[in-house]
């Protein structure tokens, strides 16, 4: 038995994570008559990419815009990879979640703090944050609860839930100077131990940063723009991918032999949510002392940025909505029961695998899928009881995640972490891909998986949290790079060098994979027509 | 268009390097009355791992030694892999050397300024100090000179010869903190581009290093550079007692705990140039002289210098002393190649054999011996020779290709560029405990960078320039070094594969010798280790 204290605790529904698909998936399931816990690493309302965002398109007839009309800009954007049961859930959440956020005072201020009280106001939530969830604990396909431990006390946090939803939010490698350091993958990896499907990992997220202070891209465009306000967006997709970021610069720079430059296309940038500032409606901008200087009017590179663009900046980070847990509707419901993911670990395919010429999608679509998840996981809490966990189970989890403090020798964390960096950061692994390429990282990352991770040592509860997000980050490179390798075509923000084509006969398909019966990666196709028996 | 301007040069014989081993090829090439031009990235004396030599193991029959005695030794120690000709070579000359060596004054004081100031006073001899020779000429199997470029200034410098010595030492990836930054093989890089053999490429130094500040390694030499070069007359050592062995590493990484690196009883490895002295700490024949930091009275270590954990890794890419470099076409310091000679550590010589192997002192004045033959050798070569003609074409294409770093207006960065090499090459599971799977990873990441970022490095300056050189260099040997590692199926002393832990005499009694064909591929084979009798020329 383990020597380590534990808060214990049972609810209906735990939502993992504290962004804004979380505050969503929170409120909506205690509307539905559900006890929620909510667990963030971190500090709700300021977790995951949800401080980026800067914007929300709203889906609403009344302003002129057409169903039809979207679903076919998405698809042609998209590559025809999206999921179009996803953008119809999207369409039809949308505008009373912006009329939420319009009633919460959210919409034109710092959001943070907002989603935070609200979530601490409601008596129904209970919320722990500063708490990492590390495992997931399930009995027969069944979701049984969570265990895990706090940041700040050396004790473990176990949760019995009758539902689980994931809003882990996408993962990176902890790159430099872009804040999403905190986003390691936990999710999906955590799902995919409990033999959950995971798709889309072979998409990349390409920001960019510029050559002369690559370490600082998070200054230039992203200045005074974090978490300021969320103004509605009215637009809608624009045709022609008007705003995707295309790697074709990027391939040719390569071929070139000179460095990879990420030229952007006209209009505004990528990311999903930074419409430039001409298109934003007037009077919805928070005032900000200054003006921002984040954009130029074209949507060019701001006037401060010297030094070609170059990619990078947000290594190993997928595109929004691509990559995480492979829903088995159109209800943000996986093939774990009772267990649900929202926003970016929700492998929705909303947009596709490329930024796709829609603004303020990223942001709505999270509080969207949240929203959806908290009532679907409500309804499946409704009538069932819990699930009995034996002790030893139990323990036996929180004795794992307790054992780097134990080690009185072994691999530090943080170095591990720079090793991973040097293996998967570099633009010629993920960004230009090569099968070569790709294997050699893939033999060093199964060599830091056998021999790194079974003897990974924390000095101490910050060490132990990051032993635990490098076994995440570790799995998910080896998931992004198996599914790289699979996947012998170009699209999107895939792209092979020795693939360098599309190939619409053998590709239009996600990539699913699943822990095999071997314990080993089983990666296969889900015809992308075959969305249609997902929706329910 | 050409901006450069050009400087050219003729001798008889021109010597790369400016380490012991050049002191000495230069020093008796022109005793045997050849014009000499000497070259060197750096400052003459101070150059290579030179500056870390501090005392020499000299042998000597009337102190007792035996010449049978010393074989026999050293062939154990180094697990049958040594090449016994140029043990005798190092017997022969050992003692004359170091009595030049007392003569010049250069045994008890920082030596580096003696050696130059040496060069500097014969007539015969020119010295180009801050010069990179980047590319050997040759013709049909002879080699007629070299270019390279001026660090201060851009002009080429263009030397044609009847003969080249190699002094270039070995090479590492520019370490964190232990400082052989400017050795980046660039001898055994320029030689195999026009045919020679070179071999030893497998085996890796191990000088261990403080995992609490793994970049101060270099505090753990304190007050010993370059202070002196005392005589050590013990002799080799029985059962490789200053041998650094792998084994505590492997059982490190087996119980995957990092890598610490246990040293047998006796001195620390480093080819024991005298400092790590016997373990009684006791030195016959050493000079009372130069201040060298507080000593502990057990090994001469200054105070708080060792750590008690070492880990290993300081010296990353490096090579044993005399294990790596061109491969000798005789027991004289010839190579493959008519005319170009090597010595010291770019030359395989195998003198101690793969591994630190029970002899204090045999590292510096095995090059110094080597040097000295080298330079006889050569003069005795260019006797009657005549200086070839080289094409203005040739030298010209030379040139460009030496300047074009400089010309691009984008390109990849060579600092970038060596980082990426050290991120691959120096994770103690690459070259260190070494495994296929691994070190094809590793190959594969190195064959990228040299299509892909060789062709298109970009200087911003001469510096860079340098860097740009340097690069190419340290790629090819990285080749060379993961080539060999992956074509010696078995472990034997400082090459070891987890894959295949045991020494296999049957089949690895043979040194690994690579070449580059016709269709320019790095091609591999085995040499006999017994066949070292057949290069013997007296």
């Amino acid at each position: 038995m383990t020597n380590y204290s534990k808060d214990r605790y049972s609810t209906d529904v735990l939502v993992i994570g504290g962004g804004i698909a979380a505050v969503f998936a929170a409120t909506r399931a205690t509307e539905a008559g559900a006890k929620v816990v909510v667990v963030d690493k971190g500090s709700i309302g300021r977790s995951g990419q949800t401080p980026f965002a800067s914007g929300m398109t709203i889906f609403d007839e009344a302003s002129g815009h057409d169903r039809a009309n979207w679903h076919r800009i998405l698809e042609e954007n998209s590559k025809k990879l999206n999921n179009p049961a996803y953008l119809d859930m999207y369409m039809d959440y949308s505008k009373e979640i912006y009329s939420d956020l319009e009633k919460w005072g959210a919409t034109n201020t710092g959001f943070g703090k907002v989603f935070r009280d609200k979530l601490l106001a409601n008596g129904n939530i209970k919320v722990i944050e500063r708490t990492m969830i590390t495992t997931l604990l399930e009995e027969n396909g069944h979701i049984v609860g969570a265990t895990g431990f706090k940041l700040d006390s050396e004790e473990a946090v176990f949760i019995e839930s009758k539902s689980v939803i994931l809003c882990t939010g996408a993962g990176g490698f902890k790159p430099n100077g872009f804040q999403v350091g905190s986003l390691t993958f936990d999710g999906d990896a955590m799902a995919y131990r409990i033999g959950a499907k995971i798709s889309g990992k072979e998409f990349v997220d390409t920001h960019d940063t510029n050559s002369e202070t690559p370490a600082y891209c998070w200054g230039l465009p992203f200045q005074r723009k974090w978490s300021m306000g969320l103004p509605k967006e009215t637009d809608g997709p624009v045709d022609g991918g008007g705003m995707a970021l295309d790697l074709s610069s990027a391939i040719e720079a390569h071929k070139g032999l000179i460095p990879v430059e990420i030229k952007r296309p006209e209009g505004p940038p990528p990311g999903g949510d930074n419409p430039p500032m001409d298109k934003r409606p007037k009077g919805d901008r928070p005032p900000m002392g200054k003006k921002p200087e984040g954009r130029s009017e074209e949507g060019k590179a701001p006037l401060e940025m010297s030094g070609a663009m170059v990619g990078g900046a947000s290594a190993g980070l997928s595109v929004h909505k691509a990559e995480g847990l492979f829903p088995s509707d159109d209800k943000c419901a996986t093939n774990i029961k009772g267990l649900y993911a929202a926003g970016d670990c929700l492998s929705s395919m909303l947009v596709g695998p490329i930024y796709n010429g829609v603004v303020g999608f990223s942001v709505t679509g999270s509080a969207v899928q949240g929203a959806v998840a908290g009532e679907v996981a409500a309804k499946y809490a409704k009538g069932k009881s819990f699930i009995n966990i034996s002790d030893s189970k139990l323990s036996a989890a929180i004795d794992e995640i307790f054992e780097p403090l134990k080690k009185e020798k072994g691999y530090s964390p943080g170095w591990v972490e720079h090793l991973i960096q040097g293996i998967l950061t570099p633009y010629y692994v993920l960004f230009i891909k090569d099968k070569d390429r790709l294997e050699s990282a893939l033999t060093m990352v199964e060599f830091y998986k056998d021999h790194f991770l079974p003897n990974l040592r924390a000095e101490d509860l910050h060490d132990l949290r990051k032993a635990h997000e490098i076994k995440n980050m570790l799995l998910n490179a080896e998931m992004k790079l198996r599914s790289s390798l699979f996947r012998t075509e170009s699209r999107g923000n895939h792209y092979r060098e020795d693939y360098p084509n599309q190939n619409d006969k053998e590709w239009l398909a996600w990539v699913v994979m699943e822990k095999g019966p071997d314990g080993k990666m089983k990666l296969e196709k889900f015809p992308v027509k075959d969305f249609k028996k997902l929706i329910v | 268009m050409v901006t450069h301007t050009k400087e050219e040069y003729t001798t008889d014989i021109l010597v790369i390097g400016g380490g012991i081993a050049a002191v000495f090829a230069a020093t008796r090439a022109s005793k045997n009355k050849t014009n000499v031009i000497v070259v060197d990235k750096g400052s003459i004396g101070r150059s290579g791992q030179t500056p870390f030599a501090s005392a020499m193991a000299v042998f000597d029959e009337e102190l007792g030694h035996k010449r049978d005695e010393w074989h026999r030794i050293v062939e154990e120690n180094s697990k049958k892999l040594n090449n016994p000709a140029y043990l005798d070579s190092y017997m022969d000359y050992s003692k004359e050397i170091y009595k030049d060596l007392e003569n010049w004054k250069a045994t008890d004081v920082g030596f580096g300024g003696v050696l130059r100031k040496k060069l500097l006073e014969d007539k015969n001899i020119k010295i180009i100090e801050r010069t990179m020779i980047t590319t050997l000429l040759e013709e049909n199997g002879v080699v007629t000179g070299a270019v390279g470029f001026s660090l201060d200034s851009e002009k080429a410098i263009v030397i044609k010869s009847k003969s080249v010595i190699l002094c270039t030492g070995a090479g590492a990836f520019k370490p964190n903190g232990f400082q052989v930054s400017s050795m980046t093989f660039d001898g055994d890089a320029m030689a195999y581009r026009i045919g020679a053999k070179i071999s030893g490429k497998e085996f890796v130094d191990t000088h261990d290093n403080d995992p609490d500040s793994p970049a101060y390694c270099w505090g753990q030499w304190q007050g010993m550079w370059s202070m002196g070069l005392p005589k050590l007359t013990e002799g080799p050592m029985e059962g490789g007692g200053q041998a650094l062995d792998l084994t505590g590493a492997f059982a490190a990484h087996k119980g995957l705990i990092p890598v610490e690196m246990p040293r047998p009883d006796g001195p620390p490895p480093g080819g024991g140039d005298g400092k790590q002295g016997p373990p009684d700490g006791e030195r016959p024949d050493r000079p009372q002289g130069p201040p060298r930091g507080k000593e502990d009275g057990n090994g001469d270590r200054p105070k708080g210098g060792r750590p008690e954990h070492p880990i290993g890794g300081a010296s990353a890419g490096l090579s044993v002393h005399k294990a790596e470099g061109l491969f000798p076409s005789d027991n004289k310091c010839t190579t493959s190649i008519k005319g170009l000679y090597a010595a010291g550590d770019c030359l395989s010589s195998m003198l101690v054999g793969p591994i630190y192997n029970g002899v204090g002192g045999f590292s510096v004045m095995g090059s110094a011996v080597q040097g000295a033959i080298a330079g006889e050798a050569s003069a005795k070569y260019v006797k009657n020779k005549i200086i070839k003609n080289i094409s203005d074409e040739k030298i010209t294409n030379a040139i460009n290709e030496m300047f074009e770093p400089l010309k691009y207006e984008k390109g990849y960065s060579p600092g970038w560029v060596e980082h990426l090499i050290q991120g691959v090459l120096t994770p103690y599971y690459v070259l260190y405990i070494k495994e296929k799977n691994r070190l094809e990873s590793a190959l594969t990441m190195v064959e990228f960078y040299r299509e892909h970022f060789v062709p298109r490095l970009k200087a911003k300056d001469l510096h860079d320039l340098r860097k740009a050189h340097e690069v190419k260099n340290m790629l090819l040997n990285a080749e060379m070094k993961l080539r060999s590692s992956l074509f010696r199926t078995e472990s034997r002393g400082n090459h070891y594969r987890e894959d295949y832990p045991e020494s296999d005499d049957k089949n690895w009694l043979a040194w690994v010798v690579i070449k580059r064909n016709n269709k320019g591929e790095m091609e591999l084979e085995k040499f006999n280790r017994d066949d070292y009798k057949k290069m013997i020329k007296s």
